[in-house]
């Protein structure tokens, strides 16, 4: 029968057919694919075990640690077709949900035999119940892991920052810089901006394994490069008195530095937050709470704020008009209050007649809303840039806002002369961190503007060392002009009418300004700025304190505690610090 | 011995070989698997006597024999189900001392029997559709009763084996189309719930449609055919909600074996890792890394090709396939020059099931196929896997020594 034949030899070449397909595919497997399947039986044998670096620690410039590692128990699960019953159990002891584990297993995927780090810093009465369910826990197994400590507690939270796991899409772009899952990064502050010193390079142990995981033998091993010691400038002391002159219940920001070389000596944010609790396991309803915190603790107001200055840029005002040439001797004296046009400009006081000295001295609005009056907007603004402000200073913090120092372009057609007096106080569309407020009373007092920086010296663990180049800037402007207006903002603390006499230390001449910006949002910014001493400037620095009210009464005595501290160590150490 | 089939033979011999040497390679020096190896000696054993017994029963007694087997097999399957042991969620087996019995592997050689007795009846009239109802039924009741257990690879083996026997009696294949249609369309409903895929289904019913106005059937049948299918494709989606978790995950994992490497697909992918690592000639015996250091697992029993592929490589492989193709080309040989009806059809039925498990497992192996647990015949280890492979060589022998018998 050919109907017969022809069944038997289509159910025959079916049957031979389907072998000779499967031959195909294993040949497509072992021949034209070999190679990919054989590096990944490579990785699949051998677990690269990475042994995280020790993440660098942070000293102030004297050598005080300010940031080391301790070591803590982690509790990680190796990958492998695991039973739902040791996750469960696992997830019950250590209150990580299974599926959480799943997701990180799956996350780290490339590397198919890394532990999934399934919680860290475990507390030790968790260590131990795990310890004793061990058998009903196959793949379970423990690291010592360093974690972050911080000897002075919360001390200079913000320049320091903390440290945390990325995310997981943080993570895609970490892996291409050789990064590890699970591994910490720095989140804000110095941790952030030198994560690359501080991170160190892992080492890795090529350990054989079976598919349980169970380690066979070392195949080679590689020793981690711990992270570079990093030397910043601040002056764990100063930091602590500003911090406790700042006080807690205030908001607001300091900035003491250098004027000589930008090295900044202190550094304070208010409110604050604790950088050990961020670094650490953080439970979620926490950062939420930090998170959705309406006073926003993790911004470095000294860096990230902007605020108007108010009187405290009447210095830059009166450079600008004694630069210009402003005559002040047809000027009307202060009798409370200015008319410009239809407008009446108010001053906080009467003044009568004042020189450049007193009106700085006492802060007299009437004085310079007369100097304004005169002055071209786009000059003022060029001499505010050649001081620093209204742009980031390059501070080597992350996250640095530029403020804001309006033109005539600014404001287009709505330009008109009144808007100077009004920015010749400090009031109006102007906006300026505290750091740059700091660089700023800096370059008054020595003529040249600097470059702020956190970082000293580098202690790279292999010996070599290196320290950061001070960045100085002769500013353009006459050293006349400059000494008429320091001996303003002398007047300002040492003089009889001073508005900044609160700021005063013994034996040592300040010179400062104080300042009361108007804002929009309630009671007024409390401002200060100082150098000292007058005559041979070691320090600057800017304080304010939002919504406090008065610059004389609020801002300038915490300037007064820093300063005199700062003199009085440097007394005790017998010459400049 | 003039009459031995010396081409059936040699190749099973060899895979025996083959079998015990990846078996041997994949338990060395692991505790737990130290009895394997001689217990595997000892069904080998077993299974040539058994082999030599069945191939030199008398036709007719085995003829006879086929429906009080089909019966014992019900009952033994039946009785699993009320007395088993269930082992991980399953009752598969009947405990004996320290040794476990898979009443459904003996199941298969029975309805082997069964069946072939029916098609090879003289009566048999195929071309006629209630001739094609009985075998089916008898295939579906065993399957389903395997189902229960659940074991679906084995399912899936017996109720594939009474298509190519029908088709060996001469089915059309309208008929033979229809026939698989409900099967057909659940996958297609299938791919359409897990993928999103309307597109098969659709062309699954474009198909049918046709093959109905071509066939032309009663008026009756066409409602009735068009309900079962309209209730396929409702029931499917409602059935799917109820597998089994693993069973759900198996099926998923194949579709993507790369969604879960850690849970369903991480013996695919070992799998495949092992094989395609082996290159041509394989890693070397006993020097597999994956299969050695147990990355894959059940590696001595669903995964034993796994250890061929990566310890000897394209040349093990193709040596296990071109032994089966050479076991299969012969036995069908033999079913178109064996006289006795009955006979050719146990061959065909032997060989059908050779090569389904043979495709399923090794295509597992190499995540073409969705894990579904079956043995490679001869190759994994097994007692009652292997001791009804040996008996349907046995089977097949005897054929060849009886080929002029009526």
């Amino acid at each position: 029968m050919p109907e017969d034949r022809m069944r038997r030899k289509v159910l025959v070449g079916g049957m031979l057919g389907a072998l000779a397909l499967l031959w195909f595919r294993t040949f497509s497997l072992q021949i034209v694919h070999g190679d990919y399947y054989r590096r990944l039986s490579e990785e699949n044998r051998v677990r690269v075990e990475l042994i995280e670096a020790l993440r660098g620690p942070i000293l102030d410039r004297n050598g005080e640690v300010l940031v080391e590692n301790r070591p803590s128990y982690t509790v990680a699960v190796v990958p492998s077709p695991w039973l739902d019953s040791t996750l469960a159990l696992l997830s019950k002891l250590t209150g990580v949900r299974a599926e959480e584990i799943k997701r990180r297993a799956l996350v780290q995927r490339r590397w198919p035999c890394q532990p999934v780090k399934v919680k860290r810093d475990l507390p030790f009465s968790v260590l131990a119940s795990v310890e004793e369910r061990r058998y009903e826990l196959p793949g379970v197994i423990y690291q010592i892991e360093p974690r972050r400590s911080y000897p002075f507690g919360d001390l200079a939270a913000h320049v320091l920052g903390y440290v945390g796991e990325p995310t997981r899409r943080e993570f895609a772009g970490l892996a291409r810089k050789g990064y590890l899952y699970g591994e910490l990064v720095g989140r804000s502050g110095v941790e952030l901006y030198y994560e690359r010193l501080l991170h160190g390079r892992p080492g890795a142990r090529y350990v054989e394994v079976d598919a349980f995981g169970r380690e066979v033998r070392e195949l080679s091993h590689r020793d981690p490069t711990s992270g570079a010691k990093l030397y910043l400038t601040l002056d764990v002391r100063l930091q602590e008195v500003a911090e406790e002159a700042f006080g807690d219940g205030r908001t607001g920001a300091l900035v003491a530095l250098d004027p000589r070389n930008g090295e900044i000596l202190a550094m304070v944010s208010r409110p604050s937050f604790s950088p050990k609790l961020l670094s650490g396991v953080l439970p979620e309803d926490l950062w939420e709470r930090i998170r959705s915190d309406t006073t926003y603790p993790l911004l470095n107001r000294a860096v990230q704020s902007s605020y108007p200055p108010g009187s405290s840029l009447k210095p830059l005002t009166a450079i600008v008009g004694l630069a210009s040439g402003i005559d002040d001797r047809d000027f009307v004296p202060c009798y409370g209050s200015f008319r410009f046009g239809d407008r009446t400009f108010r001053c906080w006081g009467r003044h009568g007649r004042l020189d450049i000295i007193g009106a700085i001295a006492q802060s007299c609005d009437v004085y310079f809303y007369q100097m304004a009056e005169r002055m071209d907007v786009d000059t003022w603004a060029e001499y505010a840039g050649a001081l620093g402000l209204g742009r980031p200073t390059g501070v080597d913090l992350p996250g640095e806002v530029g403020g804001l120092i309006p033109t005539k372009d600014y404001y287009g057609k709505g330009w008109t002369q009144g808007l100077m007096l009004n920015l010749a106080i400090g009031q109006g569309e102007i906006l300026v961190t505290p750091i740059q407020m700091a660089c700023y009373v800096g370059a008054i007092a020595t003529g040249r503007l600097v470059r702020p920086h956190v970082l000293l010296r580098v202690e790279e663990p292999d010996g070599r060392n290196f320290s950061v180049d001070p960045k100085v800037k002769e500013v353009p402007i006459p050293p006349d002009v400059l000494s008429v207006v320091r001996e303003g903002m002398l007047e300002v603390v040492e003089g009889e009418k001073g508005t900044g006499r609160s700021a005063r230390v013994p034996g040592v001449k300040v010179a400062g300004k104080t300042g009361t910006a108007q804002n929009p949002r309630g009671k007024h910014h409390a401002w200060f700025v100082a150098f000292a001493p007058y005559e041979d400037p070691t320090i600057a620095l800017a304080v304010v304190v939002e919504h406090a009210g008065c610059g004389g009464t609020v801002a300038a005595p915490i300037a007064g505690k820093v300063l005199s501290t700062y003199f009085s160590e440097m007394m005790a150490e017998g010459g400049t610090p | 011995m003039r009459d031995t089939e010396w081409g059936i033979l040699l190749p099973v011999l060899s895979l025996l070989v083959l079998g015990t040497l990846g078996i041997y390679s994949a338990t060395r020096g692991v505790g737990a698997l130290r009895h394997t190896f001689p217990q595997h000696i000892l069904f080998i054993c077993l299974g040539l006597g058994i082999m030599v017994s069945v191939s030199l029963v008398p036709p007719k007694v085995l003829y006879s024999l086929a429906c009080p087997l089909y019966l014992v097999s019900i009952i033994s399957l039946l009785a699993l189900l009320v007395l088993g042991t269930p082992v991980r969620g399953t009752v598969r087996w009947f405990s004996l001392g320290s040794f476990h019995v898979q009443p459904s592997e003996p199941a298969k050689f029975s309805l082997i029997l069964a069946l072939s007795r029916f098609l090879g009846d003289r009566r048999t009239d195929l071309r006629k559709v209630r001739w094609i109802i009985p075998p089916v039924s008898m295939a579906i009741l065993f399957s389903l009763l395997v189902l229960l257990e659940p074991d679906f690879g084995t399912t899936l083996s017996i109720a594939f084996l009474p298509i190519p026997m029908l088709w060996w009696a001469g089915i059309l294949p309208m008929h033979l189309f229809l026939l698989m249609s409900p099967v057909l369309n659940s996958l297609c409903v299938l791919t359409w719930i897990l993928t999103g895929k309307a597109l098969p289904w659709g062309a699954f019913v474009l198909v049918l449609t046709v093959v109905l106005l071509l066939y032309r059937p009663r008026f009756v049948h066409l409602i009735l055919w068009t309900a079962l299918h309209i209730g396929i494709a409702t029931a499917v989606p409602s059935l799917w909600e109820r597998l089994y978790d693993y069973q759900r995950r198996r099926i998923i994992a194949f579709l993507n074996p790369s969604s879960d490497p850690m849970g369903a697909g991480y013996q695919v992918l070992q799998s495949k890792v092992a094989i395609g690592s082996g290159g041509f000639w394989g890693k070397g015996f006993m020097k597999g890394t994956q299969t050695g250091l147990a990355f894959v697992p059940a590696r001595h029993t669903d995964f034993i090709s796994a250890v061929i592929g990566e310890e000897l490589g394209l040349f093990g492989i193709s040596l296990v396939l071109a032994l089966f193709g050479m076991l299969i080309w012969r036995s069908m040989k033999l079913a178109e020059s064996v006289r006795s009806k009955f006979l050719s059809f146990c061959i065909v039925g032997a060989a059908s099931l050779w090569t389904f498990q043979v495709t399923v497992n090794i295509g597992m192996a190499l995540g073409v196929m969705p894990v579904t647990g079956l043995p490679l015949p001869f190759l994994s280890y097994g007692g009652s896997s292997l001791l009804t492979h040996m008996a349907l060589v046995g089977l097949v022998l005897n054929a060849g020594l009886h080929r002029y018998e009526y």
